[in-house]
């Protein structure tokens, strides 16, 4: 085992940590869903060569709707048009229970040379250049006392695909969720593929 | 010829209805402001958590869930009693069978919230109920709560349905006395019923049915709540002797409620004409009878926990009479054992404060009795190292209060709107029974 | 307000929908946040696990923390550790909770206000440079610091231009009249190292090993010792977690024990004790030495009975090997040194030196300031700077008033310390340091062995370790002599290989010391000492627990809602008293006792109870503090006056039997014949319930356990239990889903005390199940008894219906505050109120375990591949997790094993919980 490395930023792991907290969760929170777009917002339109004010990344209250993504981020433009698999991206998936989202330094893997000049794009280059984090609203997400299992559904003997659950991703501009992911989804579901029916599967 | 006879008939039983006195209004509004602070007590519940209550490991079950059982106890008397004394074709029917009937539904209505209140999450409390879902789940079918579910449900939907039978031919009547806007109201309930003789002999031969139904019902009912403690395997709690023993407690409690309500329709109502001593005679042997059957039960109970052996039923069985709720036993012990025995003098029978004062002591002695062995139980169950203790706060205390007066309001509001007697019932036996006598001086009269 | 229909309406409606609001609030986080730039070692959602070292006691025992995205959410025992061996004890749980507790300091303080590091830095320098200027010595006052850190001090003074030696180590639980006495019989130096498992007969003089001293090391040698079946006679006035595990409690007169190890020494030496260790000259002065100590004399002295001794000088005499150990401080009288001494002798004679009791050299280290020194060289205003390292004297009570007074004469006091204690309070400059799982550092517990720590986490808090301070201080005044470039991270990272730091740990040669005893050996042995205290008291036994150690203070809120393990109380402190003491000074059990000794006064309420000695007065070391002075060693030989105040102050539920009332559930079988009769499986009427693949269960060992509770906190860890507090511990809501119970039963051979962990039984037939009317808990394929707590709508009428009484009820959405919420173990749901929950086995790891043999395509797991938080951190192997269906599995193999019974059998509830009950001399 390799020591920790005291001086790196834990962004996600706090977030992740406060979102489950907050949910008083057993299931892996967040990470698990693909992030959600939305129409371009004012923080886009500004100047990106002036730097940007660092997002709020706290919770707020309960109910409250979540702002806007400042990045109209397309998935139809990455998984669909340039046929993206959605692995490239999400690439715990299969190792763990967390699908993951890309951080600001994978995007930037692509984006130092495609579509530089994209507001998004100019967003963020300047979110990433000032080692700011990236922000989404999630769109997917499961109650908080449930127990989901990305690597375990995706190599399992039913070889699922992520557009089971998550619906043809590829083909969606702005991400919604068109089946919400009810118990009886799961079920029938589990039913189907001789999946165990456990209670315990699920709820630990 | 009878017919002065049958108007005063009429208004005296109708008096309820017409005339409102001071003492109503008071009532009226104690059992308000009680259902008040019942709900302001059950909110702090539901703001703050079960915490507000008494409840701890091990006693997870207190003065709520005694006050369910209470409550259905006093239920069971009403349409039993009643639908017996019809078969019986008793004199005492006439008098109280309707009070006593309106008195069951109006408890089960109370004793039902009890269990949503008592639980975790009553906002949830629909997970019991069978419906079909999207998370393709069922309640539990072993579970003696879901066998309450359907046996409570049921009961309070046929005693509904058996008052409310019995009532047609009198709202048929008020239909026609009354005026403004209960006019319409009595038409529409009254369900066209217009006193023709094919409707009266059809009436008379539905009306057993429901009375038929009752009476193996209530029985049952009663015996599945018992199972919500006999079939646990709590030492003191599970015990065969539970069914018959909730039955007879439920009379027990039963009757001594019917006394308390009569004596106060009476008073209040000037019903002393219709409601003689002699139904309070009635009443007071069968308290009598119940009371004695209690005291065997107890009995029962104690020999064999000791009979068994088995340590934990004994030290149950000893700590109830010696432990911390010492007290409470030995006042259950006089209140249901001893004083019910005054009933033996006819004087006491016939006299209604005496009566009254035993009344009340039954009513509280049975409380405390479904107080006594759930907690006694809970307190002291198995392992020692885990023996606990219970003394209910003063929310659960508001809540209990406020379960009293949600019933007493709903019966004064009832006796408004309702008869709370049988006119027809009333007319036909007090018909019966002055007829004879009078009819000579009427005859004289005639002749003057 | 006026009513009107529709505020009626709205007031009517309210109140069920406060509890619909409650139903349906929203918890989920709306936000995904992605890395910056991905750390390639963490992969979230899978654990990570770092060794370290549990910094909790001295012991340091070896640690695997997991690591959940960057947070550390559980500590468990490091396996390759030879002190730990894969568990901790419950000082080490509660690690976790005071990582991330909301008293930690998370910024340095001066003049009672926060203020910034800058300023902090400036002030330490600004700080040091006055006392140098003034010529004035700087002392560092620290914790033992058996490890580089100590050294880095040494240079940092010498750096500062000063002797080296002025680091005071402040260590109030030392136990330095051992060291005094070793050095009287042997004139060594050397640490000694005993080895309790080899020893057939273990005496101990008042020595609770498996408390004060290494839990864990010791505990698992008792139960290996015992395994073996060896026994173990414990002496002293009161019953410790030692005596209760020893086969026999020998209660002393207080202050009579050395009587009672001399007389031993004689005895054993008529009996012809291997004398051929010694040279002839010294036997015979022994000889002389010991010979006013006969049986008469002991026995007049000690009370205990002629035979008792015969049998136990015989007994002594007669094992190969032996080992004496002790004294410990429940009997330490005013003559500890020499009591030590005599232990040593009778080790010598029993010939145990070498073999039981062996000497290894201590390292080369400097030696220190003494702490008396110190006090009167700070009382006399000469020193000019202290340094507090992690040393809170005043947090003692008043036998460290003076040193008190002393420091307040000091110019400039800077403390380095986790939370405002009551020393950092007197301080002029408090500097928040790291929490031990946020830094690097190493320490030796023992000659031979070094256990590295560094850091799992980036820090919870804005805290900078005390090291780079103090090097940064010396930087500012331009006095780096010596001194590393670069952090004192980097400095402990040089020193050990990558492996060596993987595993935590650096085993060194370490020779032992020849020693023999000395001629001069117990020369002169002082007079009974008569015990201090104003008028004529009652001995009052200070007793080191093992939640609070030394009693040192904050305390962890999860230690103390840890219920003692004998007393079973929480939240508070006690004063043992013996059923006729208490009668004669006429108070029952909760009445408060005021209690006064030679440092002040204290009430505390009484726990009434056989396990301690008649006329003497048994106080935990932490709630005795206010009553000692300074004189000598901590809460030795201390006599304390006890007077009722007519309070009452009722302990833990009162109800609760302490003794099993003839229930059988803590069972104890011969040691001659450890057999149970069996019990016939009873008639069900309920289908036969089938386990197709495995059977999970708990095999429980109560010969092996001690009650130390290291399984009830690691459950409190893993599973996110609540801390409750103490009003509702008081009213018996302890959320605890693993219980440890003690029994004292009065035997004719006086009170036997016994240990019943008790958690959920996951029964076959489980009364719980069939009584839930919404099948929120169901028994699983696997054995478990599930609770689904999404489905739960709190009737209760499972833990009505639970013979053991081990469910749990969410009476509050209890709070957690400061930074609680970061250490949640993110796998287990949060309970909301108004659900009931109970032990889960620790379904988490059961799914992870499963998950993964499934991805490696295997449908078999080996057994002891998941374990569960009790049976992982158990010091004796007291608890075993795994599958009852497997026939190769150890909890099979314990099943199959002649003292194995189910907890009330005659219910037919077929637990999945074996118990295996306690050998007895006499049972």
């Amino acid at each position: 085992m390799r020591p920790a490395h005291p001086g790196r930023p834990l962004l996600l792991a706090l977030a992740l940590c406060l979102g489950c907290q907050r949910a008083s969760s057993a299931a892996p929170p967040g990470a698990a869903d693909a992030p959600a777009c939305a129409p371009l917002s004012a923080a886009a339109a500004a100047e990106p060569s002036q730097p940007l004010p660092p997002l709020d990344l706290t919770l707020g209250a309960p109910g409250e709707p979540a702002p806007a993504d400042e990045i109209a981020f397309s998935h139809k433009a990455h998984a669909g048009d340039c046929r993206i698999p959605c692995l490239a991206c999400h690439v715990y998936a299969t190792t763990s229970p967390v699908a993951g989202i890309p951080s600001g330094r994978k995007c930037m893997g692509c984006h130092k040379f495609v579509a530089k000049e994209k507001p998004g794009v100019r967003i963020l280059a300047a979110r990433v250049k000032a080692e700011q984090p990236l922000r989404w609203r999630r769109v997917f997400t499961l109650p908080d006392f449930i127990y989901f299992s990305h690597r375990a559904h995706l190599r399992s003997k039913a070889k699922l695909e992520c557009k089971d659950c998550h619906g043809d991703i590829a083909a969606e501009k702005v991400v919604r969720q068109e089946t919400p992911f009810t118990m009886g989804r799961c079920l029938t579901c589990h039913e189907q593929k001789k999946a165990p029916r456990d209670c315990t599967t699920c709820h630990r | 010829m009878s017919q002065p006879d049958l108007t005063r008939i009429e208004r005296d039983t109708l008096a309820t209805m017409s005339s409102t006195s001071r003492l109503y209004w008071a009532g009226l509004a104690v059992s308000v402001a009680l259902v008040a602070l019942g709900g302001w007590a059950w909110s702090l519940a539901l703001r703050r958590g079960l915490g507000v209550f008494g409840l701890n490991e091990p006693v997870m079950w207190g003065a709520l869930i005694t006050t369910f059982v209470f409550f259905i106890g006093v239920s069971h008397s009403g349409t039993l009693v009643s639908a017996i004394l019809y078969f019986t074709r008793s004199p005492l029917r006439a008098a109280i069978g309707r009070s006593a009937e309106a008195m069951t539904v109006i408890t089960i209505l109370t004793a039902g919230l009890y269990p949503i209140i008592h639980i975790g999450r009553s906002w949830l409390f629909f997970f019991v109920l069978p419906y079909p879902n999207q998370r393709q789940l069922w309640p539990n079918f072993r579970s003696p709560l879901t066998w309450d579910v359907f046996a409570i449900s049921s009961y309070v939907t046929v005693s509904a349905l058996f008052l409310y039978m019995g009532m047609l031919p009198d709202l048929a009547l008020l239909a026609r006395r009354v005026t403004g806007w209960r006019r319409p109201l009595y038409r529409v309930l009254s369900l066209g019923f217009s006193g023709t003789d094919a409707e009266w002999t059809l009436f008379e031969k539905a009306y057993p049915i429901f009375a038929g139904v009752v009476i193996p019902l209530a029985v049952s009912v009663h015996s599945v709540v018992s199972w919500d403690f006999a079939m646990s395997v709590m030492p003191g709690w599970h015990s065969a002797i539970f069914a018959p023993y909730f039955v007879a407690g439920a009379i027990f409690s039963g009757i001594a409620m019917a006394i308390l309500l009569l004596s106060g329709l009476r008073r209040g109502y000037a019903l002393e004409r219709h409601i003689t001593p002699a139904h309070f005679d009635l009443l007071a042997k069968l308290l009598l009878a119940m009371s004695l059957v209690m005291t065997f039960v107890y009995l029962t109970e104690f020999f064999m926990a000791f009979f068994r052996g088995s340590p934990a039923e004994v030290e149950v069985f000893t700590w109830r009479a010696t432990g911390t709720y010492a007290w409470v036993f030995w006042l259950v012990m006089f209140c249901n054992g001893v004083a019910p025995l005054a009933c033996f003098w006819s004087r006491v029978r016939r006299s209604l404060p005496a009566l009254i004062v035993i009344s009340v002591l039954v009513s509280v002695g049975m409380w405390f009795e479904r107080f006594l062995f759930i907690v006694t139980t809970l307190a002291r169950a198995y392992d020692p190292a885990n023996w606990g203790n219970y003394r209910p706060t003063w929310p659960e205390l508001l809540i209990c209060l406020g379960g009293f007066g949600w019933f007493f309001m709903l019966f004064l509001l009832f006796v408004k709107i309702f008869p709370s007697m049988s006119v027809a019932e009333t007319m036909q036996h007090d018909h019966a029974l002055t007829l004879p006598a009078p009819a000579g001086g009427e005859t004289e009269a005639s002749h003057a | 307000m006026k009513l009107t229909r529709r505020n009626f309406l709205g007031s009517a409606v309210g109140v069920l929908g406060a509890g619909l609001v409650e139903g349906c609030q929203e918890k989920l986080p709306r936000y995904l946040v992605p890395y910056t730039a991905p750390p390639e070692d963490v992969v979230p959602g899978v654990a990570r696990r770092y060794r370290t070292v549990c910094r909790e006691c001295p012991a340091a025992c070896g640690a695997t923390v997991r690591v959940r995205e960057g947070r550390a959410v559980k500590m468990e025992g490091s396996p390759e550790h030879p002190v730990s061996h894969g568990a901790l004890c419950p000082g080490g749980q509660s690690a976790i909770e005071r990582l991330y507790a909301p008293t930690r300091l998370g910024a340095p303080w001066a003049g009672g206000l926060q203020i910034g590091w800058d300023r902090a830095e400036a002030a330490l320098a600004e700080g040091l440079k006055r006392a140098l200027d003034a010529k004035q010595p700087v002392v560092v006052l620290t914790r033992p610091e058996r490890g580089q850190l100590g050294a880095l001090f040494g240079a940092w003074l010498t750096a500062l231009g000063q002797p080296a030696s002025q680091v005071v180590t402040f260590d109030p639980m030392a136990r330095g009249w051992l060291r005094e006495g070793q050095r009287r019989a042997f004139g060594t130096a050397g640490t000694p190292v005993h080895d309790l498992a080899a020893a057939r007969l273990l005496l101990s003089i008042g020595d609770d090993f498996v408390e004060e001293g290494s839990p864990v090391e010791a505990a698992r040698a008792l139960a290996a010792q015992r395994a073996a079946g060896g026994r173990s006679i414990y002496v002293g006035p009161r019953l410790s977690l030692t005596g209760a595990s020893a086969d026999e409690w020998l209660s002393v007169e207080p202050g009579t024990e050395l009587t009672l190890v001399l007389g031993l020494a004689r005895q054993v030496l008529e009996l012809g004790a291997p004398a051929a260790a010694l040279p002839a000259g010294a036997l015979q002065a022994l000889r002389g030495r010991l010979a006013p100590y006969d049986a008469a004399t002991v026995t007049s002295r000690t009370r205990l009975s002629r035979g008792t001794v015969a049998e136990l000088a015989a007994a002594l005499a007669g094992a190969r090997p032996s080992l004496v150990v002790g004294p410990g401080r429940a009997v330490a009288g005013g003559d500890a040194a020499a009591l030590a001494e005599a232990v040593h002798v009778l080790n010598a004679l029993l010939g145990n030196v070498g073999t039981t009791v062996r000497f290894l050299a201590d390292p080369a280290g400097l030696p220190g300031m003494e702490l008396a020194e110190f006090t009167r060289r700070a009382a006399a205003g000469e020193i000019g700077a202290v340094i507090l390292h992690h040393a809170d004297p005043l947090g003692y009570g008043p036998a460290y008033a003076a040193l008190g007074k002393a420091l307040a004469r000091v110019p400039f006091v800077a403390a380095f310390t986790n939370e405002l204690d009551a020393t950092a309070r007197q301080a002029h400059l408090v500097l928040a340091d790291h929490h031990f799982l946020e830094t690097w550092s190493d320490v030796s517990p023992r000659p031979g062995l070094r256990g590295i720590q560094q850091p799992v986490m980036t820090p919870v808090l804005g805290t900078r370790p005390a090291a780079d301070e103090l090097l940064a201080a010396a930087r500012a005044l331009g006095r780096t002599a010596g001194l590393p470039e670069g952090t004192f991270g980097d400095v402990v990272r040089q020193a050990f290989s990558e492996q060596e730091i993987e595993h935590g740990l650096k085993v060194e040669a370490a020779e032992p010391l020849p020693v023999s005893l000395q001629a001069t050996a117990l020369r002169d042995l002082p007079a009974p000492a008569p015990l201090r205290g104003p008028g004529m008291g009652l001995p009052l036994v200070v007793a080191p627990t093992i939640r609070h150690l030394d009693g040192r203070t904050p305390r962890s809120a999860l230690l103390q809602e840890l219920p003692d393990p004998l007393s079973g109380h929480s939240w508070t402190g006690w004063v043992e008293l013996h059923p006729t003491t208490a009668a004669a000074l006429g108070v029952k059990a909760s009445d408060v006792v005021a209690l006064e000794g030679p440092g002040g006064r204290v009430d505390l309420p009484a726990h009434v109870t056989p396990t301690v000695r008649a006329g003497v007065l048994g106080v935990p070391v932490g709630d005795a503090l206010p009553l000692l002075d300074g004189h000598g060693p901590i809460g030795l030989g201390v006599r304390a006056t006890a007077a009722p105040t007519g309070l009452r102050r009722p302990l833990h539920l009162p109800e609760a039997g302490h003794h099993q009332h003839g229930h059988e559930l803590a069972r104890s079988v011969s040691a001659a014949s450890p057999k149970l009769p069996p019990q016939e499986p009873l008639p069900s009427m309920y289908p036969p319930v089938i386990h197709p693949e495995r059977r999970w269960g708990l095999a429980i060992d109560l010969d092996r356990c001690t009650g130390c509770g290291a399984c009830t906190t690691a459950c409190y860890v893993e599973n996110n239990l609540p801390i409750v507090g103490p009003e509702d511990i008081q009213r018996g809501r302890s959320m605890s889903w693993l219980r440890i119970q003690a029994f004292v039963d009065e035997t004719p051979t006086g009170p036997q005390a016994s240990f019943l962990p008790l958690g959920c039984q996951h029964c076959t037939n489980a009364p719980c199940e069939s009584v839930c009317p919404t099948y929120a808990t169901y028994h699983t394929k696997e054995g478990l008894n599930a609770q689904i707590y999404a489905r739960c709508i709190g009737t209760r009428y499972c833990e009505n219906n639970c013979p053991y009484g081990v469910r749990r009820f969410n009476f509050f959405e209890w709070p957690r505050p400061g930074n609680e919420r970061l250490g949640l173990n993110p796998d287990v749901t949060v309970r909301d109120r108004g659900v009931t929950e109970k032990c889960s086995l620790c379904i988490h790891r059961i799914g992870e375990g499963e998950e993964l043999a499934r991805l490696e395509g295997r449908n078999q797991l080996r057994d002891g591949e998941i374990v569960s938080a009790c049976a992982a951190t158990c010091p004796t192997k007291a608890i075993v997790f795994g599958d009852l269906k497997d026939p190769g599995s150890e909890i099979s193999r314990r099943a199959a094993d002649g003292r194995a019974y189910k907890l009330l059998g005659e219910l037919n509830t077929e637990p999945g919980v074996v118990y295996l009950a306690r050998r007895r001399e006499k049972a």
